[in-house]
């Protein structure tokens, strides 16, 4: 290579090369190999290994004579590491050094210093390579070497400059199994597309010189290629960061979908772009600084030769060539913030000078210096208050020390001496502050942060990438809605499922292939949704032909700062095992019905035995006939049970609302379990007076919520206990124990001193066939459904039950009713 | 128990039940509260007595009953006839809605869920239905 390390390198890193192993050795060979490009063949040192890849610097002593050692050149050694010989590739620019390299004969003396560089050895496991022109030097040792590897070259190469060792190179591929790519083309991403598809994780190793490197690691990163993957040898890219940023970044902005985020790395990257304005502009006020008072002299000068010739106008001329200068750079920069610090002060001094043209002399440049310095460390409203003040102070002690007002004889010549150290302490201050410092030290952060961030939203967008793909593959219908419930997305199985495109259902309510139930069902779901409850639910679907499906959807309310902003919905066409489910009911239901003519028998000749109906029955007979009678009941309630879980499992059941007395319900259950009350002396305790207006209820259903917490309740408190009942209205937004109200309800509870549920056993209550331990030692006549029956009922019309239990201290059930009432619901079977 | 003293007349009963037992349990009953009886375990039969004019204060009648036949269609000719005034007191195995609604519209008096009901009940509640029409 034929540019010093150090541009590409930070100075801690490089090696001490004074320190290292030095070898003199003598040319073999010079020869062109191509356009100012020539191949040098050393002398290899006898001590001498190195790894393929690796460096050396080579030094010419004649001109380490005359310019150090710091005059020395890095080249890639380009020739097998078991050759006998050090081979390097040359190019030979307009450059003294890469002269002098190039006119070395056979026999010369050089010096190398080496070898350098462990970090660019491909590893075993192979790799990919990339090298513009000479920058090819490396690989060809690698390749030349008796290195394993699965390695591609894709070699650039300037058509002007062919490179000299294709067939050997060819060759090489051939018996090494690599594959090589020859590109006569200035590198761009469709080059080092394939590369995206190759071995993920292999490296990647780029040489060249800065301009190839530059635009080759542009070429990788515009392809989706890592960063980390790459692997540079003497040149790193141009600010490597900045490169990955603006690449990265235009990247991210072609997709939508990281809009907002990417907005504000923009705007950090102007801010970024105005700090690197304000560090040019440092350099550029020190250069007005240099012209201006290089100005100044000549002014003087020239001023001297004027006044000698008698023309007094000279300073004022001075300072108009002085200004189209300023100006004049200024256009090339087009900063319009200097421009109005240096026309008013341009104006300024030929005011001053037209009103004293003995002041001309000293108001020279300083009168512009101050404004140009104040506004190197100042905003631009600060400089022009500062300067307007340094101005004024400058002109006003000007005129009094000419007045002579402060004694000193020459006091013109003093206050220049005095402004002219003033503006040098200023500029070193300046250009040596802490604010120069803070300011790469905020670049730097910046940057960091940038480089974060971008790797982030790559993260994420192979991630969203990746789900966009789950989602939309998956076999499950996908829809995911705003929070008013329009589409914003269906998958291809929603399509497949509901038979309407995704451009349909774009923006539609899901109703578009529903609609198709009782609207309270909508409206339970609607509601469930937009509290924030994943839900779960068996509805009817009409496909786009018009047929029908029975789906098992699923709804998760999206939350974002415990709002919903979207719902994620997947359907699963259940018809086979609704119609299942369907069958398994009916035949429950059949059963059911079958199994009621013999046990109709056992209950009617037992009750006709125990009636006497077939003569007189002794005790033991009586009390044999009564267990069998009993038992007969205790069927019936287990059918009729049944049978009102397989109504709910089907979702069939009736509901009837009529205005209903829900006290006057209340009262006739507890009148009907008066006896068994009193049988085990227990102390029901209800209100004196109720206040529950007329409700809108199927009777009949919460006649079955009161009969079972009442039965419930008095099968399972030993006797001589209590039974405390309330029931109130609440509004909406009012708490019930822990519930907060969503909506004006009937509140109803019911405390016992009773057994109690087992804790453990307390999450199985409201399922199906679940008897506590306990409750089947006290009482061995339960079903295990009255709950989960009456469960089924509340929340089908939007209610609410559960309860607090302690063992052996009692159980107070609670459940709320809205106080809307229940709706309609028809076509299906009553519960009873 | 039923008091018997009560009784103001005899009324006669037409049961229509097809399981044998269920039959004779219902039969007997109904004796023993003062009833007279009359049976069938078919429609076609059971319609024969009403119009044979056998004297039919009220029927007993079973849903599922033997031949294609059920309790319903008995029901259904039954008020088209001239018969329409005898009160029908339906005791099935079915507790469905739909077949208790069905029953109700067309003229039922009463409907029992079989198992659930005891015999003693159905019976006072016919024999109340009857004194208080014959009061009328």
């Amino acid at each position: 290579m034929e540019q010093p390390k150090e541009t590409a390198n930070t100075f801690a890193n490089l090696p001490d090369i004074t320190r290292e192993p030095r070898f003199a050795v003598r040319v073999k060979e010079s020869k062109e190999a191509t356009t100012s490009v020539v191949v040098l063949t050393l002398e290899r040192p006898k001590d001498f290994s190195f790894k393929a890849g690796q460096y050396v610097w080579l030094v010419l002593p004649e001109r380490t004579k005359k310019h150090g050692l710091v005059d020395r050149r890095a080249y890639s050694i380009s020739s097998a590491a078991e050759a006998p010989y050090l081979e390097l590739l040359i190019r030979v620019t307009d450059s003294d050094y890469t002269h002098a390299v190039g006119k070395l004969k056979a026999g010369d003396e050089v010096h190398l210093i080496g070898p350098m560089g462990s970090e660019f050895t491909p590893p075993p496991e192979g790799a990919i390579m990339v090298s513009g022109g000479v920058g090819i030097a490396p690989f060809l040792s690698i390749l030349r070497s008796a290195v394993a590897g699965s390695f591609t070259l894709y070699a650039f190469e300037d058509p002007r400059r062919p490179l000299h060792c294709k067939d050997e190179l060819n060759r090489i591929a051939q018996e090494k199994g690599c594959h090589l790519a020859f590109i006569q083309e200035v590198v761009e991403k469709r080059h080092l597309e394939n590369l995206r598809n190759e071995d993920m994780h292999a490296p990647i190793f780029i040489s060249g010189p800065q301009g190839f490197v530059n635009a080759a690691t542009q070429a990788l990163i515009k392809n989706n290629i890592e960063r980390k993957r790459m692997h540079f040898e003497a040149f790193y890219p141009s600010t490597p960061r900045s490169v990955a940023i603006m690449q990265t970044f235009r990247h991210v902005k072609s997709t939508g979908e990281i809009e907002e985020k990417m907005s504000s790395l923009t705007s950090m990257e102007m801010k970024q772009l105005s700090l690197d304005e304000e560090e040019r502009l440092g350099s550029r006020i020190t250069s007005w600084f240099l012209i201006a008072t290089l100005i100044a002299d000549i002014s003087s000068a020239v001023e001297l030769v004027l006044n000698q010739l008698g023309f007094p106008w000279t300073q004022v001329f001075a300072f108009i060539v002085f200004g189209i200068l300023l100006v004049g750079r200024l256009a090339g920069v087009s900063d319009k913030r200097i421009e109005r610090l240096i026309v008013p002060a341009i104006f300024a001094s030929l005011i001053v000078s037209r009103i004293d043209p003995s002041s001309a002399d000293i108001l020279q440049p300083w009168i512009l210096i101050f404004p140009t310095v104040a506004y190197s460390f100042l905003r631009v409203k600060e400089a022009f208050r500062w300067s307007a003040g340094f101005i004024a102070v400058f002109l006003s002690l000007t005129f009094l020390g000419n007045a002579g007002m402060f004694g000193i004889p020459d006091f013109v010549a003093s206050f220049d001496q005095f402004a002219l150290a003033l503006v040098f302490l200023t500029v070193i201050i300046h250009f040596f502050s802490a604010k120069r410092a803070t300011h790469d030290q905020t670049v730097e952060a910046y940057l960091s942060e940038q480089q974060n961030l971008i790797s982030d939203s790559k993260e994420l967008l192979k991630l969203s990438d990746l789900f966009v793909k789950v989602s939309s593959q998956t076999s499950n219908h996908v829809i995911l809605t705003d929070k008013d419930g329009h589409v914003l997305y269906a998958n291809h199985a929603a399509e497949h499922l509901t038979g309407y495109t995704f451009a349909e259902m774009r923006g539609q309510a899901p109703r578009l292939w529903g609609g198709l139930m009782s609207p309270i069902e909508y409206r339970n779901i609607w509601e469930k949704k937009s509290h924030g409850i994943k839900i779960t639910h068996q509805i009817i679907n009409r496909r786009r032909d018009g047929s029908l499906y029975i789906a098992l959807g699923r709804i998760t309310p999206i939350m974002e700062d415990s709002e919903v902003v979207a719902y994620v919905a997947t359907e699963e066409d259940v018809t086979n095992f609704a119609n299942l489910d369907k069958t398994k009911s009916e035949f429950v239901s059949l059963a059911s019905h079958q199994l009621r003519t013999p046990l109709s028998a056992i209950n009617w000749y037992s009750e006709m035995l125990l009636a006497g109906d077939a003569g007189a029955v002794n005790i033991d007979q009586r009390k044999y006939l009564e267990e069998v009678h009993e038992g007969g009941q205790r069927m019936s309630e287990l059918i009729n049970a049944l049978l009102n879980v397989s109504r709910i499992d089907l979702g069939t059941f009736i509901i009837e609302p009529a205005p209903t007395d829900i006290v006057a319900l209340l009262r006739s259950v507890m009148d009907e379990q008066k006896l068994a009350i009193d049988d085990k002396y227990l102390h029901l305790e209800v209100p004196t007076s109720w206040n529950i207006p007329t409700m809108n209820v199927d009777p009949k259903l919460i006649r079955m919520v009161f009969q079972n917490l009442l039965s419930n309740a008095i099968k399972y408190t030993p006797e001589k206990g209590t039974i405390a009942i309330t029931m109130e209205v609440k509004k909406k937004g009012e708490q019930f124990e822990d519930e907060t109200l969503v909506e004006d309800a009937l509140c109803f509870s019911m405390r016992d001193s009773g057994y109690g549920i087992p804790k453990q056993q307390q999450r199985f209550v409201f399922t199906k066939l679940f008897r506590a331990d306990n409750a089947k030692e006290k009482d061995t006549t339960g079903t295990g459904l009255g709950l989960y029956i009456i469960k089924s009922v509340l929340d089908h019309a939007r209610g609410k039950i559960w309860f607090e239990s302690e063992e052996n201290k009692g159980t107070t059930f609670y459940f709320t009713l809205p106080l809307s009432g229940m709706e309609k619901r028809e076509g299906a079977r009553e519960l009873g | 128990m039923l008091d018997m003293s009560d009784t103001k007349r005899t009324y006669s009963i037409l049961v229509v039940e097809d399981e044998q037992p269920l039959l004779n349990a219902i039969r007997l009953k109904l004796e023993k509260s003062g009833f007279e009886v009359v049976t069938s375990r078919n429609v076609e039969q059971a319609l024969g007595y009403c119009r044979d004019d056998v004297q039919v204060d009220a029927v007993w009648l079973d849903h599922y009953l033997l031949g294609k036949e059920t309790g319903l269609d008995f029901l259904a000719t039954l008020k088209n006839s001239d018969h329409q005034h005898i009160p029908i007191f339906v005791v099935s195995n079915t507790g469905s809605p739909d077949k208790r609604q069905a029953y109700m519209r067309l003229g039922a008096t009463k409907y029992f869920v079989k198992s659930d009901i005891r015999l003693d009940t159905v019976i006072q509640e016919m024999r109340e239905y009857l004194d208080k029409e014959s009061k009328e």
